[in-house]
């Protein structure tokens, strides 16, 4: 283990707390992180085991996981700031295809509504419902609009998609963690990574100035530029264009 | 899912096959480094448990002829333990399906050329379940044989089948639903199939279809149910996911022309669920308590009685 200085103590044992939340994150797949500090209290409780720095106990899991190709990680929701943790598969390969629960058909139309958020006219990075039911009867072999809408509500259930409460289709969280290297590679002119943490940024601010790539994410941003209170100007970090927070992606269009 | 995404286009494939090329190379630098790729942000896919590549690195590590002699034990043992980690991750994609994982489909597609090896892979691999997700293979027990005369010939005893499932080996009241997510849809179906289970179990342990759709119309779980959708659809996935067994009876227990089916508890509900718990609930239902010092094997005529 590398930082020993931060944690000078010996990393705890993997025991059934551990057991017991790795158990829960699969059922979960993907929590806020005061959800998942809830639980984990809770198996303490349940366990009667001292609970731990919450740091340390996904340390000690990502630990034992690593050898079968999955990691608990810990990043930002895009939409709404807060803290989460995914478990996500860290390989692709054909055995973790198989864990998928969709027909090829069905992928086929998840692949083609990823296209099309991800391709959206002026990185609005969402979908209307009305276009996304259109995508089914255009499949080989046809999905009919009710097997579409099936469909959808499924993908969303399993958090692959999220429906915006104006009825758009956004990526859930979920699939830009676990999805971002098809994203990053499919996509190559349309997915960014933010400037400041390096994630994939669907949801964020944008640099005016219409060739320049810089692109944060709207929490990135906050913590980057000043307070602007004292009414200096604020700069791309990059090509020194005049930043306009109001220019942002992936944000509900009036 | 990220996997099946990348194979679906032939451009993503090639991408895909050049990650594999450069990743035994990128494996041996890292085995240099230190172990600060802690917190790398992009893993590519690595070379194990794909059945074309392993010719294709082979090739490769030809130039390191001179370090290979050096390294065949060790790699050996590290080629082991890569099969005990694909076999994990097997057995975890199979039971998220509700697949019966079958020792055949082990061999042939996750150990390969390192068949010759199950017994020692799948004693690691057990370990492994048990250590970090608490759970563990279980074998199913073969269907009964519904020939009388074979049935015999096996003389009771019980028939291994070489298909296991994934099973919870925590304590049940660690199964707690602040803790483990399930769907509604898993609720609602459970619940029905535990119903199922209990009629079949107190109706010594078999009931013709006839009997069972009685049953189920009875509790408005007609052919076609809001809740449920398609009866005949759902039985079909309890037979297929081996929570439920369907057996053709004998030509002369036909009625008409309709073939008449017998069901009765399938492998993977005597591997999950204790008999206990059934009479449990049963008797929770018929506010009787159970008879302490029945016999197990007894345990349902004596409720019965």
């Amino acid at each position: 283990m590398n930082g020993q200085e931060q944690h000078p103590h010996e990393m705890a044992e993997y025991n059934g707390t551990h057991r017991l939340f790795m158990q829960s994150m699969l059922s979960h797949r993907i929590l806020k992180e005061s959800q998942a500090e809830v639980i984990y209290e809770k198996i303490c409780d349940m366990l009667n085991v001292e609970k731990a720095d919450f740091g340390d106990l996904v340390a000690v899991i990502n630990k034992e996981i690593s050898d079968v190709d999955l990691a608990l990680r810990r990043t930002v929701d895009e939409y709404d700031s807060s803290a989460i943790i995914a478990l996500v598969n860290t390989r692709g390969d054909e055995v973790a295809q198989l864990a998928t629960t969709y027909s090829a058909n069905e992928i086929g139309f998840f692949k083609r509504v990823l296209e099309l958020i991800v391709t959206a006219d002026d990185e609005a990075f969402s979908l209307s419902s009305m276009a996304a039911i259109r995508e089914g009867p255009k499949l080989k072999p046809a999905l009919s609009q009710r097997e579409t809408e099936e469909l959808l509500n499924k993908l969303v259930a399993d958090k692959w998609l999220m429906r915006r409460r104006d009825g758009y289709y956004v990526l859930h969280m979920r699939s830009i963690i676990e999805l971002q290297n098809y994203l990053k590679e499919t996509f190559e002119n349309e997915i960014h990574e933010c400037l400041m943490c390096m994630e994939i940024v669907t949801v964020g601010e944008r640099c005016s100035q219409g060739r320049c790539e810089v692109r944060l994410h709207s929490h990135c941003a906050a913590g980057y530029f000043p307070e602007q209170d004292n009414g200096s100007e604020i700069k791309c970090p990059t090509c020194g264009t005049t930043w306009a927070r109001d220019s942002t992606i992936g944000t509900i269009r009036q | 899912m990220s996997a099946l995404l990348l194979q679906k286009d032939s451009v993503s494939i090639q991408r895909a096959n050049h990650f594999s090329l450069q990743s035994s190379r990128a494996r041996r630098q890292r085995n240099l480094r230190d172990e600060d790729d802690e917190d790398d942000d992009y893993t590519q896919p690595s070379t194990s448990g794909t059945q074309r590549e392993p010719k294709r690195i082979r090739q490769e590590d030809s130039s390191y002829n001179e370090l290979d002699s050096q390294l065949t034990a060790e790699q050996t043992s590290q080629d082991l333990e890569r099969k005990v980690n694909d076999t994990v991750r097997y057995a975890l994609a199979c039971e998220h399906r509700k697949q019966v994982i079958r020792k055949d489909d082990i061999t042939r597609k996750v150990l390969t050329d390192r068949s010759r090896s199950f017994p020692a892979i799948f004693d690691k691999t057990q370990a492994k379940l048990r250590h970090i997700f608490g759970m563990e293979l279980t074998e199913l027990v073969t269907k009964e044989k519904s020939n009388p005369a074979k049935r015999a010939a096996a003389n009771g005893k019980v028939q291994l089948s070489k298909t296991y499932v994934l099973r919870n080996i925590l304590p049940e009241e660690q199964n707690d639903p602040q803790i483990i997510h399930h769907t509604n849809d898993e609720y609602q179906s459970t619940g029905l199939l535990y119903v199922i289970l209990s009629l079949i179990f107190v109706n010594e342990q078999s009931m013709n279809d006839e009997l069972l759709m009685s049953h189920l119309n009875r509790l408005r779980i007609q052919e076609e149910s809001e809740t449920f959708g398609d009866r005949a659809r759902m039985l079909d996935g309890f037979v297929k996911q081996g929570y439920l067994q369907r057996q053709k009876l004998n030509a002369d227990v036909t009625q008409g022309d309709q073939p008449v089916f017998q069901y009765s508890w399938g492998p993977r509900a005597k591997a999950e669920v204790p008999e206990q718990n059934m009479v449990g609930l049963i008797s929770s239902v018929r506010k009787s308590t159970i008879v302490e010092s029945c016999p197990n094997e007894h345990i349902v005529t004596c409720y019965i009685q």
